[in-house]
């Protein structure tokens, strides 16, 4: 492990809505206005308008200035009304000269990155296995009852649930419900008015 | 296919000036790679390969460009050179590991270098470094290799890119190993060295791609040549060569396909290695009753042609079955699914379950992922313990999966006396995954580039699940080392498909003879002459084909074994020059031209395969909803939610939704309060009806809703059952209307509506939109004052 400066995909984020705050002309369109999230930001390393991470420290990637610069950029030339495909030829391959023209950071710079140990790519990677895929193993996962006789189970959930989980999760589960009453396999209740009526 | 048309030399066209080989195009930004270059020669089923790779350097520092690209994967890579200002430097093959460290040792020296490594039977990473600002260089791989030859066609196949993969597994933690933009994970260990990033359809064309093949007389029947891409033919020496025409895009395979003569049995041997031609039988063997599983992958990337073509392809197949056979058909994306009318589990062939399961294949839609393994343990499963009875197991996929060894891994040990088929479909297939499980498990892998090519493949494909004609071949006799016949095991022979087994010699035969099972339980024996080859790589075709059959073993076969393994495919590797997994070439250009060391990095982004859509990126909610009932042809990505959760470069973010699908809503609007039906009301903001309605859709609208109304007085299920039609109705006509002229907005709404939203609210208001819809369709409105179009709700 060695140690370099860099910024975790949160801290970019919120160093892209930072620059963007400042001389930012965009005005007609409330996206691009947005900072980009950690979804946005992978998308955009798969299509090469943001380099892969300058490093990896553990499970988590690091970036660095010209990553800044280049997600800058993206979200300026969207605000100028480019199409993603029309950002893409503009951008890819870019120099940092254009980046910093495109990108307009703000003065004074933004703050130096942390220094963070990295680590180094696996050696003879090309000898290596793939994981044998394992069954599930036995595990605690979060479950919900919507209305009698209908249980949601969560196993992908990374968490317990807690009140405002269950008053959306109530909400947006009438439809599921009312198609569940509709088709005979479930025991209608109040949570799920429906029209047949019954209480 | 295109058939090829031979014009004389008054016909040929003058050579496009513009876009030839090795023009500069400077406004196709900057992008390091700026030409590729097929020249190849077939000489009977011998074929010799020079790719041309050309860099640029469009920066004013020196440059290291990496390009993950793809090579057919039955060839042996030869050799490497690297030419840069004037100079011309021959690679030499080391050890991957010690190739690396010299590699990167001349990088760091400033000087110029290149290496190849294999990443996968047919995807390869090119690294060309310390390319001096605006400086050309042109690197140069060789590949020797034999035609696939079947039913008389002998198949050249060029791949020119790397489709995106599934990649499936937890992320890994630490560097990634390579300069793609896929996160290594678990069960694909290296993703990031076959990820390369994806250029979206409307870039300029990146590259200039040209292509020679040029074609001995040697058995060839003159005119019958087909084509995946435009070509042109003409006269070359005693033969033709066939040109790519300008201005194609790298962006799918360039296939050639060649009538030849029927090919002889040969025996024929050459400085110790030995090339042998088996032809099956002309007659017909005794077909036992078969049990079939029918595994259809309906994956997200199988969207548009791919989609129709595999459901196609595996009707046809259940189409050949007969009374005395069984069968079963899964369709799989991230879960795995049974027709809904048939008991899971093998069933009778008889008329009424085949049918109900060419019914059930008419209404698969692409969706998901792409989780293989589960599908085929499955199969396995089914088919294991059927004594008797020829078990074959038939996938249908695009085998765009970067898992290939752990799916291998995983299902070969449960493979026993099963036999599995491949069908492959798709403009870029993963070829070279789908012939080694093939090859694997004893059967045969169809690669179909087209619908066009379905056509051809079709008449033949009851050949390719057949009981074969002879099996548990055995070499004897002729001073030939038994150990080193590739491929291993020996495969079977099935009708219209000759076997060319190759290996070491360990004297100097007169000839040798092939021993068999017949179908009839007798013994097939065959005995044939041996006569000098002229083919000068033959030992690296017998090297690669070896070397292919012991990384198959590396990667199936337990750890233990893996060190012994590795050893001898780098000794294999060495001695006759043959690139490997364990080996690389390296070219070091001994000029000092970057003193710092140190370049910038570029990784050369690549076309989406030919025929895909970008997938139209969705809110995560979105993506996991369920698909359509029936969206015909997959041709609707533009409003397909997708999903491909473990491998983040498919699926766009939210952002980019907007572009298709109208403004997004405002961040901040109190999330408890939105509802599933919600979330996709949102995301289907298009606004009003944009042209004029098709007479063609009116009608269809107008039959559609005198039904609905018709069982407007029926029970809840009743109507709810009215809706689902409708909705399957929807999704079927979908591609005629498109074909009609009907706007983009409506084709939206209509797909929304069939991929499934409008069972997500309740029945009465549904029902009103669905008539909402139709009236709209029609041109009029019942009740226009008294309630908003549900899309604006």
């Amino acid at each position: 492990m060695t140690t370099e400066a860099h910024w975790t995909i949160d801290e970019l984020a919120q160093l892209v809505g930072e620059a963007l705050a400042v001389d930012y002309s965009g005005q007609s369109n409330g996206r691009v206005r947005e900072v980009p999230d950690r979804r946005t930001i992978r998308w955009y390393t798969t299509i090469g308008l943001l380099d892969r991470p300058a490093a990896m420290r553990g499970r988590t990637a690091l970036y660095d200035r010209r990553h800044l610069m280049q997600l800058v950029a993206v979200k300026r030339l969207q605000a100028d009304g480019r199409s993603i495909a029309q950002v893409q030829e503009a951008l890819l391959g870019a120099d940092d000269r254009t980046l910093t023209s495109l990108a307009r950071l703000p003065e004074p710079a933004a703050p130096e990155p942390a220094a963070r140990a990295i680590d180094t790519a696996p050696a003879r990677f090309w000898a290596a296995h793939p994981a044998r895929p394992t069954p599930p193993r036995a595990a605690l996962v979060p479950s919900l009852r919507l209305a009698d006789g209908v249980t949601l189970v969560l196993d992908g959930a990374p968490r317990q649930l807690d009140a405002a989980d269950l008053v959306a999760i109530a909400d947006a589960a009438t439809a599921l419900l009312n198609v569940l009453h509709d088709r005979g396999l479930a025991t209608p209740t109040d949570a799920a008015p429906t029209e047949g009526g019954q209480a | 296919m295109i058939p090829v048309r031979h014009l004389t030399a008054t016909e040929l066209p003058e050579p496009d000036a513009e876009a030839g080989f090795g023009t500069l195009h400077t406004e196709r930004g900057n992008l390091p790679l700026t030409s590729l270059d097929i020249a190849a020669e077939v000489t009977g089923p011998a074929v010799r390969t020079e790719l041309t790779q050309e860099f640029r350097n469009p920066f004013d520092e020196p440059l290291e460009a990496t390009y993950i690209f793809p090579l057919p994967d039955r060839a042996a890579v030869t050799a490497l050179s690297l030419r840069a200002d004037g100079r011309t430097v021959e690679g030499v093959l080391r050890e991957r590991g010690q190739a690396r460290a010299d590699y990167q040792q001349a990088i760091a020296a400033g000087q110029r270098a290149a290496i190849v490594e294999e990443e996968r039977p047919g995807v390869f990473t090119m690294r060309v470094g310390n390319i001096a600002p605006h400086e050309q260089v042109t690197v140069r791989v060789v590949l020797a290799g034999l035609l696939p030859f079947d039913d008389g066609e002998a198949t050249f196949r060029f791949p020119l890119v790397v489709s995106p993969r599934y990649i499936p597994g937890t992320l890994l933690a630490g560097e990634s190993v390579g300069a793609g933009t896929s996160p290594d994970t678990d069960a694909v260990p290296d993703a990031s060295r076959i990820s390369p990033p994806v250029l979206l359809p409307g870039f300029p064309n990146p590259i200039t791609l040209s292509a020679t093949v040029d074609i001995g007389p040697a058995g060839l029947a003159i005119g019958e040549i087909s084509a995946s891409l435009p070509v042109r033919t003409e006269e070359h020496g005693t033969g033709l060569r066939v040109r790519l025409n300008p201005g194609e895009r790298a962006n799918q395979d360039f296939i050639l396909r060649l009538r030849l003569d029927e090919t002889p049995g040969s025996f024929a041997v050459r400085d110790g290695i030995f090339a042998l031609t088996l032809v099956p039988p002309t007659e017909a063997g005794i077909a036992r009753p078969r049990d079939v599983v029918l595994v259809l992958d309906r994956s997200g990337s199988m969207g548009g042609w791919k989609m129709v073509a595999a459901r196609r392809a595996a009707a046809r197949i259940v189409d050949t079955l007969t009374d005395a056979d069984s069968f079963a058909v899964l369709a799989f994306d991230h879960t795995v699914e049974w027709p809904t009318d048939l008991p899971h589990g093998l069933v009778p062939a008889n008329d009424r379950n085949r049918f109900r399961a060419v019914e059930h294949l008419a209404g698969l839609a692409p969706r998901g992922g792409t989780e293989m393994l589960a599908p085929l343990q499955t199969a396995a499963h089914l088919l294991a313990g059927r004594s008797g009875r020829e078990r074959v197991l038939v996938l249908v996929t695009d085998g765009q999966v970067g898992n290939e060894d752990q799916i291998l891994q995983a299902i070969a040990p449960n493979l026993t006396d099963i036999r599995v088929h491949t069908v492959g479909i798709d403009t870029a297939v993963n070829a070279a995954f789908l012939t080694r499980l093939a090859a694997l498990a004893g059967g045969h892998s169809e690669l179909v580039e087209s619908e066009d090519r379905l056509d051809v493949a079709m008449r033949a494909i009851h050949h390719r699940i057949a009981t074969p004609l002879v099996t548990d071949l055995q070499i004897t006799g002729g001073s030939l080392d038994a150990d080193t016949v590739a491929p291993q095991p020996i495969p079977d022979l099935f009708p219209g498909a000759p076997l060319v087994l190759t290996g070491r010699l360990t004297g100097d035969p007169e000839s040798v003879t092939v021993v068999g099972t017949a179908t009839d339980g007798s013994e097939w024996r065959h005995t044939l002459t041996a006569h000098p080859s002229e083919n000068a790589a033959l030992g690296a075709i017998w090297a690669r084909a070896r070397i292919r059959d012991l990384e198959d073993r590396y990667a199936i076969g337990a750890v233990e074994a893996s060190a012994e393994l590795e050893r001898r495919i780098i000794a294999t590797s060495l001695e006759f020059g043959v690139l490997s997994r364990f080996t690389a070439f390296v070219a070091v250009d001994s000029r000092v031209v970057n003193e710092g060391g140190g370049p910038r990095q570029m990784t050369q982004p690549v076309d989406l395969p030919a025929g895909w859509t970008p997938r139209a990126p969705m809110r995560a909610t979105a993506a996991a909803a369920p698909m359509a009932v029936s969206m015909n042809a997959g041709s609707f990505d533009i409003a397909m939610p997708l999903s491909h959760p473990a491998s983040p470069g498919f699926a766009g973010p939210a952002d980019e939704a907007q572009v298709l699908y109208g403004p997004r809503r405002e961040r901040g609007q109190a999330k408890a309060k939105r509802t599933v039906a919600r979330e996709h009301v949102q995301v289907v903001q298009v606004g009003d009806y944009s042209g004029p309605i098709p007479d063609s859709v009116r009608e269809f609208a107008a039959r559609e809703k005198k039904k609905l109304l018709e069982s407007a007085s029926l029970g809840l299920a009743e109507r709810a059952k009215a809706l689902v039609e409708l909705a399957e109705s929807i999704g079927e006509a979908l591609p005629e209307f498109v074909t009609a002229g009907l706007g983009q907005r409506e084709i939206v709404l209509l797909n929304t509506f069939a991929a499934g939203w409008a069972k997500r609210i309740g029945l009465e208001r549904r029902w009103q939109d669905a008539l909402d819809l139709l009236e709209k369709l029609i041109g009029q409105s019942a009740q226009p004052e008294q309630r908003r179009s549900f899309w604006k709700r």
